[in-house]
């Protein structure tokens, strides 16, 4: 229910953070209307997250810099200190739902807002129980944070501020820390509220084809802190800029416009494959299908390392339950399920911090169960999600070498595999530099050079891509094909990624409830729509539009994605 | 991430557990009160059976408090074997008076005087201990904060209390992968192979990235809460609290009357030397 009403206007607005030297937003001039639903685009670090905080009041209650330009939220002005009123009015979901889940159970967290406004507990109850049936968590007011999974949390969040009157809801990266299934669910969910409540909508996402699941009145592409495009879906969408800006579009678009470039667009209805004509495409993709090269074999010879029926159970409720898996060297495989799978802990099982309560884990033929964590470690190299988690040391280089000083290297042999290691994830010209100075990209690389410098045969990468937008995330594959190329290593991903999976394994293994239900050649799995159900994943766009198209679904995505592939690295 | 602590999150079923976090704080400070400072067994064994009575009464999980329970015992019972070895007649010595009841030697005497001054030591700090007990088993960090915010304390710092609690688990999450990825890359943390000194100083390496994702965090949650409104107003209210009931007004008027009761015993025994310690005269 749009109007034509102004609710948010940037006027040459700017803002430095008071802690650095160049502006973050630079000269944003921007109406947004009563009742519009917009998306806020841009990769990271384009300052879309700080647009944000402008709107919400972080900024200036919370963090301080210079502004200059005007900036209108709800008729009140961005210097106004009195940051009271526009936080009230403007409801903010932050991107990390762990940590913005500040109570210990979930009616407490919606409750918090009426806490602070010193509300009788009397009054809070009905207005709390109101708020949670909004988000469909009525029945969890009990529930701790603990026994709750990204989603419900987020919706916690949700609830939270919806209390009186909201006239904007503000979410930031809403679909970070969800698996494509409870991404579909959040979106749907917020679709639903923008509607009901009838207020202004603003999701702050760098994940476009997910975000454009339920419709979109405006996207907003930031870009270095001004504002690089701002239209409709369909302008945006046809102008092909969002590529150069960091943002992958909808992959068929991309599949329309690369495989078929001869074919004009339709007019309108892009932002939603199912509506959209796309009839005078079937031929041309119908014999782009049939010019698929048959399946190469997978990569690598002979078992390197197996699981025979494994177990595991967290006091006796069953994680994992009869997996026998083999892997081959030089593989890449992507493990992938909905969270609570048994992901994780089979990553565990792997590298010996856990160990089987049932069955065995073969290397090259050796029940496993002799070797310490620290001696498996040189076989298979785990590459953690959160790379904080894994950097201990201040220099680049001590880092790198900690773990070969740990297990007593000769000093040569030492530093020839940390210089190496370095070299190999670009980051030698930085050897010296503090970690506390590196990017969160550039700490992951710090984190797989650590692996590297044991050289294992194996290297297993947790989430590698969760959190970074497409510019980063193709850095970081990239990178990890070449290594992977030069070195024979058997890549093991644990992913919820699609794109990921079919761009660069050859084998999936899809976990569900502990139990391994499809096992094999990557395009046959991931186009199985009873498999990607079960597995709570998300069917590619690609498979819709081959679908629509009565084309062999596997044999499409196949070719499109060798067809992309050929295009990446010829650039 | 299951709950390892004692402390609960969610409030219990018993009648102890479904009072208000004000009537249980104030009843725990009230008996904190007269068993830290009295010195006298007419008092502290009474007060030792209604602590464990309270116990009790909220059928505790044996199998969770038996480690800490049985610990309490043995460091009690090893310090009064101390104090007796350095000094056999401390109770006598006391009481200005000595029964002996039957010696071993010249040194190591049994006396009326020390038995009674052992006898309430040992209720003094088991009360203290059980108070704890029932008081930690019973009331949620939520309703701590409520109810230490009901004494008056400026409610930021009850928040301090809860938020450190809620957070703790996500911490030891932190912990225990930090830990994992050191050991993958070949720490030894095994008391066997390691040792104490290396181990330290391979623990203080765990903590330093600890330490850094916690203050990332605290930035987050302190976004979260400012959004939400926390700290302008004076004066907040708490949702976790349940309602005031009969039972709450009867329990707070005992504290009350305990801790007033005995602050003038207190104050009137000001003018008499070791108006606490009472020995008998046997």
């Amino acid at each position: 229910m749009k109007s034509s009403e102004p609710i948010i206007v940037f006027d040459h607005f700017s803002f430095r953070y008071e802690s650095q030297e160049e502006p973050t937003l630079i000269d944003i001039s921007l109406s947004i209307y009563k009742g519009e639903k917009v998306l806020i685009l841009g990769p990271s670090g384009s300052g879309k997250s700080t647009l944000g905080s402008v709107i919400n009041g972080l900024i200036p209650a919370y963090y301080k810099g210079e502004i200059s330009g005007t900036c209108y939220v709800n008729g009140q002005e961005a210097r106004d200190t009195d940051a009271k009123r526009r936080m009230g009015s403007v409801g903010t979901v932050l991107q990390d739902s762990d940590a913005q889940f500040v109570a210990l159970s979930v009616g407490e967290d919606i409750a918090f807002a009426l806490e602070n406004q010193n509300m009788p507990r009397r009054e809070m109850l009905p207005l709390v129980f109101r708020a949670a049936s909004l988000v469909g968590m009525e029945n969890m007011l009990e529930r701790l944070p603990y026994e709750l999974s990204g989603g419900q949390k987020q919706k916690a969040a949700l609830a939270g501020v919806l209390h009186g009157k909201v006239d904007i809801l503000l979410f930031d990266e809403p679909l970070a820390s969800l698996d494509p299934k409870a991404g579909m669910e959040a979106m749907d969910l917020i679709d639903g509220l923008g509607k009901d409540l009838d207020v202004t909508t603003l999701i702050i996402e760098h994940r476009l084809e997910d975000v454009l699941y339920r419709p979109i009145d405006r996207i907003i592409v930031l870009s270095e802190g001004r504002i690089a495009a701002n239209g409709s879906p369909d302008e945006i969408l046809k102008s092909r800029v969002l590529k150069s800006y960091g943002i992958r579009a909808p992959l068929y678009i991309d599949a329309m416009m690369d495989i078929a470039p001869e074919i004009p667009l339709p007019g309108s209805g892009l932002d939603s494959l199912d509506a959209l004509d796309i009839s005078a495409y079937g031929e041309a993709f119908g014999s782009f299908a049939r010019s698929a090269a048959h399946a190469p074999p997978p990569g690598g010879s002979g078992s390197l390392f197996a699981l025979e029926g494994l177990y595991f159970d967290y006091d006796g409720t069953p994680v994992l339950e009869d997996i026998n898996l083999s892997f081959k060297a030089g593989e890449h495989v992507a493990i992938m399920g909905e969270n609570g799978a048994g992901k994780s802990t089979l990553a565990q099982l792997l590298c010996g911090t856990q160990r089987p309560k049932k069955g065995r884990v073969l290397w090259e033929g050796a029940d496993y169960s002799a070797l310490s964590i620290a001696q498996l470690a040189q076989k298979i190299g785990y590459v953690m999600q959160n790379p904080n988690q894994m950097l201990v040391k201040d220099i680049v280089w001590q880092e790198t070498s900690l773990a070969l000083e740990l297990r007593n290297f000769p000093k040569e042999e030492a530093e020839r595999r940390v210089k190496q290691a370095l070299k190999q994830t670009g980051l030698y010209a930085m050897r010296n530099w503090p970690i506390g100075a590196l990017s969160y990209g550039q700490k992951k690389r710090v984190t797989i050079a650590v692996i590297l410098a044991l050289e294992p045969s194996v290297i297993l990468l947790d989430e590698p891509t969760a959190g970074q937008d497409f510019a980063r995330y193709t850095e970081l594959m990239s990178f990890v094909e070449r290594l992977s190329q030069n070195n024979a290593m058997t890549v093991l991903f644990i992913t919820h990624d699609l794109h990921l999976a079919l761009e660069y394994t050859r084998r999936a293994v899809l976990l569900s409830h502990g139990r391994v239900i499809g096992d094999g050649d990557t395009f046959d799995i991931l186009c199985n729509e009873d498999l990607l159900d079960r597995a709570s994943l998300k069917k590619t766009s690609l498979m819709t539009l081959a679908q629509r198209l009565s084309i062999e679904p596997a044999a499409f995505v196949r070719r499109f994605t060798e067809f992309e592939r050929e295009r990446r690295l010829s650039v | 991430m299951d709950n390892r602590f004692i402390i609960p999150l969610v409030p219990g079923e018993r009648f102890l557990q479904r009072l208000t976090g004000a009537t249980k704080v104030r009843f725990f400070v009230a008996a904190l009160c007269v068993l830290m400072v009295s010195f006298d067994l007419r008092i502290l064994l009474p007060g030792l059976v209604l602590q464990c009575v309270l116990l009790v009464s909220i059928r505790p999980n044996l199998r969770r408090i038996r480690f800490i329970i049985i610990f309490m015992i043995a460091t009690n019972l090893i310090n009064i074997l101390l104090f007796f070895l350095a000094d056999p007649l401390i109770g006598s010595r006391l009481a200005g008076t000595t029964t002996v009841l039957f010696k071993l030697n010249g040194y190591f005497q049994f006396t009326s005087e020390t038995l009674w001054y052992f006898a309430a030591r040992l209720s003094k700090i088991a009360g203290v201990f059980v108070a704890s007990l029932w008081f930690a088993l019973s009331i949620t960090p939520s309703q701590l904060a409520s109810g230490l915010y009901s004494l008056r304390l400026p409610y930021k710092l009850c928040t301090m209390v809860s938020l450190g609690l809620r957070y703790i688990p996500d911490i030891l999450r932190d912990y225990e992968g930090t830990k994992t990825a050191m050991q993958m890359r070949g720490m030894e943390l095994d008391p066997r192979k390691t040792k104490l000194g290396a181990r330290l100083k391979q623990t203080s390496m765990i903590l330093f990235p600890l330490i850094m994702m916690t203050f990332e965090k605290v930035g987050v949650i302190a976004n979260a809460m400012e959004l939400r409104g926390y700290g302008r107003g004076k004066k907040r209210s708490y949702y976790c609290e349940p309602e005031t009931t009969r039972a709450d007004i009867v329990f707070q008027i005992f504290a009350l009357a305990v801790f007033l009761g005995f602050a003038a015993y207190v104050i009137t025994g000001l003018f008499i030397p070791h108006p606490e310690l009472y020995i008998p005269r046997f």
